[in-house]
């Protein structure tokens, strides 16, 4: 089941003129090597998938490419455009040439547009600034390209700001600026991760499309191999600032025939080993649970109104259950698990756990908010980072009434380190010391140290590479088998909460509209949402070779 | 746009009447009567009762607020208990000068600072920059009074380019102005330095933000992202500072008024205090809170005018 839905590129590397020839860059950023001896090469029509794990020197290969590299960067080797060395090229030159031979989109579409300027002036922009045509054709080139990214001139018109745009509608504007004057060339930096699933579909078919129609080459860069496999002509993997792969997509994923390649496609398809548990008692159970956030009034006198983020949900979660919680950004899945925390009050309905409700007076009682914890996305974030990481794990025993002092904190804190797979000298370290995998299983660490009864797992490893990220879902699983651990595992990502959970709730408008055991609702969804986001999900080939085709075969 | 600013004028009304409440009890519950302060220590409790009522002092304390308030609103602010002469002259005569000079001050510093701040940014940890920050710093370490008496020695007794203090009035709009010149500059220096501070870390804030690099990928250069891109954004906070010195200038001006012989509002305060002339205190007090109140709200326009995503109910 090789991806052959899409004719292959015709000739390949070397049939045509080049249109990029990356020739043995290295790149060293103060005294920092970032990149060595890269070698690529892009023709015209082309696709190039760049792939690789976070740090791997990918994003820095398309600065380079679009002559944008940051200051104090040493290069040596080539860098040709249509014959031009970029790397030599004053930057007047440079000017002249992003925007109009190359355009760029990239990865966060909240910040990458300019918040006090109307989308249709920043449209214009690219044109304007390279004196291309006058003012009038600018307006009119600027609104063709608009609709043509699939902005429909009657609700989303040229004179919004970017405020008003959702995620999706501002990452078209970010494209429609990028493809204004036609590049030959348009590098896209993670266009898509910030996407929810079915935007990210949408956003790569119009990529796709407008690389295809334009005749355009597109240099993509994605940590995602299933986004990769969908769309590339070629893929070349980078590790470490090198290339360690390159060749046509379908051979790349058949072969994998470095290392590297094949522990990145083992890791997207990681299955975690569950155990088959048997579930207790009730735990969770939440009721009719309402929250409304206010809203702000139209004017001093008007009547509040609110905004209902959660309307009316109800579930339970059995002692041992492990259940997912997917959705799209703004369905309310957060808001819910806040709820679950205490830390957002209802509107109505009730959640308790062990039928004790977790508000008291409006106030989390600390009796029942020790027994639930939490994992957030961005660990780094939620840590102190002047404290020790034995302090941070130490936290939660302040919700304890007769917390463990001296040799027993001692303990416990290496208890909890030992139990994530670090070692118990960790505890003097610095936070800032660690990597983002490790900073993970720390967070983990201080969830678990008053060892609750549920945990949350909040998008827990949505920010981490795909290799940290099986590693991760390992050590859950693990903590589900050796503590019976009950969880509630929060993401957007369904291949994620697919390997990791037994039952499975979709969240969508604040109402849960699918509920089921994982599989039946992998391999039966009933709702349309449910089935819109599993076939918006960027899907791995099933490999020819590599053991264990069982995952692959599924739809996911 | 026009429900923000509705919104905004509500919010300006309430805090007046808050304030308005506030100063009457606080200038209420001070020590010292001002009938027997004006008729001295010897005075007769008969002639003191007798301009106690004549003050309207023996009226309830509601009926004295609502009738100052009614006379605020219609622009009768009482007579002076020392001068005997209406307060809104009193005023009026020393806005002529403190207006005028908070203005002039407010302008010099921003016309220093936006641009030292911008350069400063453009150029960040070189040169161009270190010489902006040292001399930020500097700014903001002298003290205006010192600052004020070099300025005389200077430009007026060894230059004589300008008078050495007082105030000749505004029958010659230009002498006027000279002879707020050398306030102006020792008023705008610290300000300047503070400002130019604010906007340089704010600019250069906004200069890593993504946009930015959006705007280089899209062919511009250094320069076109910073003015077209990145100045606009990098304003509010620099509106906020000079909202915020606005207010600051038009009464705390005092030290300067003091060294410069200058008749203005900050003065007018202090004497009054002094000789419990609660009538002009009340008064001046509410008057500053207005202007306070009422820039704040320019501000907040201000804001709305930058930055779209503050216009309308959000």
């Amino acid at each position: 089941m090789i991806p052959s839905s899409r004719p292959e590129y015709p000739g390949g590397p070397g049939a045509t003129q080049a249109l990029l020839q990356v020739d043995r860059l290295s790149l060293s950023i103060s005294g920092t090597d970032i990149l060595q001896e890269v070698s690529l090469t892009l023709a015209q029509g082309e696709i190039l998938a760049l792939t690789g794990e976070s740090g791997s020197g990918k994003s820095m290969t398309a600065l380079a490419a679009i002559g944008l590299l940051p200051e104090g960067a040493a290069t040596s080797g080539r860098l040709l455009l249509s014959g031009r060395d970029l790397l030599t090229l004053p930057e007047r030159d440079l000017c002249a040439l992003r925007g109009r031979e190359v355009g760029m989109v990239f990865q966060e579409p909240m910040t990458a547009l300019n918040p006090v300027q109307r989308i249709g002036d920043q449209v214009m922009e690219t044109i304007l600034v390279h004196r291309a045509m006058g003012r009038d054709a600018a307006r009119a080139r600027a609104a063709e390209v608009m609709a043509r990214v699939g902005l429909d001139p009657e609700r989303i018109p040229p004179t919004r700001y970017p405020h008003e745009l959702s995620g999706g509608q501002r990452q078209r504007v970010g494209i429609a600026m990028a493809i204004a004057l036609r590049p030959k060339l348009l590098i896209a930096d993670e266009p898509t991760t910030a996407l929810d699933v079915t935007t990210q579909a949408q956003i790569l078919e119009l990529l796709t499309g407008l690389v295809r129609e334009e005749g355009m080459a597109m240099l993509m860069i994605t940590h995602d191999l299933a986004v990769v496999a969908g769309m590339a002509d070629r893929i070349a993997v980078m590790k470490a600032g090198r290339i360690v792969e390159q060749g046509r997509t379908a051979q790349v994923l058949a072969e994998q025939r470095h290392q590297y390649t094949r522990q990145l496609f083992e890791a997207s398809r990681h299955q975690a080993p569950l155990v088959p548990v048997s579930p207790g008692e009730t735990q969770l159970s939440v009721r009719e649970a309402v929250r409304d956030y206010p809203l702000p009034r139209k004017h001093p006198f008007a009547p509040r109104r609110a905004f209902r983020a959660v309307k009316g949900v109800s579930f339970d979660i059995r002692r041992g259950e492990r259940v997912g919680l997917v959705g799209e950004s703004g369905c309310g899945k957060s808001t819910l698990s806040r709820a679950i925390l205490g830390l957002e009050p209802l509107q109505a309905g009730q959640i308790s756990l062990d039928g004790k409700p977790i508000l008291s007076h409006g106030r989390p009682d600390p009796e029942i908010r020790r027994r639930v914890q939490v994992v957030f996305q961005d660990p780094y974030g939620s840590f102190n980072p002047r404290h020790s990481v034995g302090r941070i794990i130490a936290e939660p025993f302040h919700l304890l009434p007769d917390p463990p002092k001296g040799a027993a904190r001692q303990a416990a804190i290496a208890g909890a380190l030992s139990a994530v797979g670090l070692k118990p000298e960790h505890a003097e370290a610095p936070i800032h010391a660690f990597s983002g995998g490790q900073r993970q299983r720390i967070a983990i660490a201080r969830a678990l140290i008053i060892e609750p009864e549920l945990v949350i797992f909040d998008e827990a490893v949505s920010a981490l590479d795909v290799r940290v990220r099986a590693q991760i879902l390992d050590l859950v699983a693990e903590l589900s088998r050796t503590r019976g651990l009950s969880y509630l595992f929060v993401s957007h990502d369904l291949s994620v909460v697919r390997s990791i959970t037994d039952r499975l709730l979709v969240m969508r408008d604040g109402e849960i509209v699918e509920r089921g055991d994982t599989s039946d609702v992998f391999d039966n969804p009933r709702h349309w949402y449910t089935k819109s986001l599993m076939e918006a999900a960027p899907k791995l080939p099933a490999l020819a070779m590599g053991g264990d085709d069982d995952a692959g075969g599924k739809p996911l | 746009m026009l429900g923000y600013a509705l919104k905004r004028l509500t919010s300006l009304a309430v805090s007046l009447l808050v304030a308005s409440l506030v100063i009457f009890l606080v200038v209420e519950v001070a020590p010292g009567d001002p009938a027997s302060y004006m008729l001295g220590m010897n005075a007769q409790p008969d002639t003191v009762a007798a301009l106690r009522s004549e003050l309207g002092l023996d009226l309830p304390k509601w009926q004295r607020y609502l009738s100052w308030l009614g006379g605020m609103l219609s622009g009768d602010f009482g007579t002076s208990y020392t001068y005997r002469t209406p307060v809104a002259e009193m005023v009026a005569e020393r806005i002529a000068v403190s207006l005028p000079l908070a203005l002039y001050a407010l302008g010099l510093s921003t016309l220093i600072a936006l641009p030292a701040g911008i350069y400063a940014a453009a150029r960040r940890g070189r040169a161009g920059d270190a010489g902006v920050i040292g001399a930020t710093q500097l700014g903001i370490a002298i003290p205006n009074f010192w600052f004020a008496m070099l300025l005389v020695l200077l430009f007026a007794l060894k230059l004589r380019w300008f008078s050495a203090g007082g105030f000749p009035g505004w029958e010659q709009p230009l002498v006027a102005l000279k002879s707020l010149t050398l306030p102006a500059v020792a008023l705008a220096l610290p300000q300047a330095a503070i400002l130019a501070r604010v906007m340089r870390s704010s600019l250069i804030d906004i200069l890593s933000e993504d946009f930015i690099r959006t705007a280089r990928a899209k062919g511009l250069s250094r320069r076109q992202a910073l003015w077209r891109h990145g100045l606009r954004n990098a304003l509010i906070p620099v509106l906020t500072i000079l909202g915020l010195q606005f207010s600051f200038l038009l009464a705390g001006a005092i030290i300067i008024e003091q060294v410069f012989f200058l008749p203005g509002l900050g003065r007018l305060i202090f004497q009054s205090i002094t000789q419990r002339d609660l009538i002009v205190v009340e008064s001046v007090v509410m008057l500053l809170v207005f202007a306070v109140i009422a820039v704040n709200f320019l501000t907040d326009m201000a804001y709305a005018l930058v930055d779209p995503r503050l216009r309308g109910a959000r």
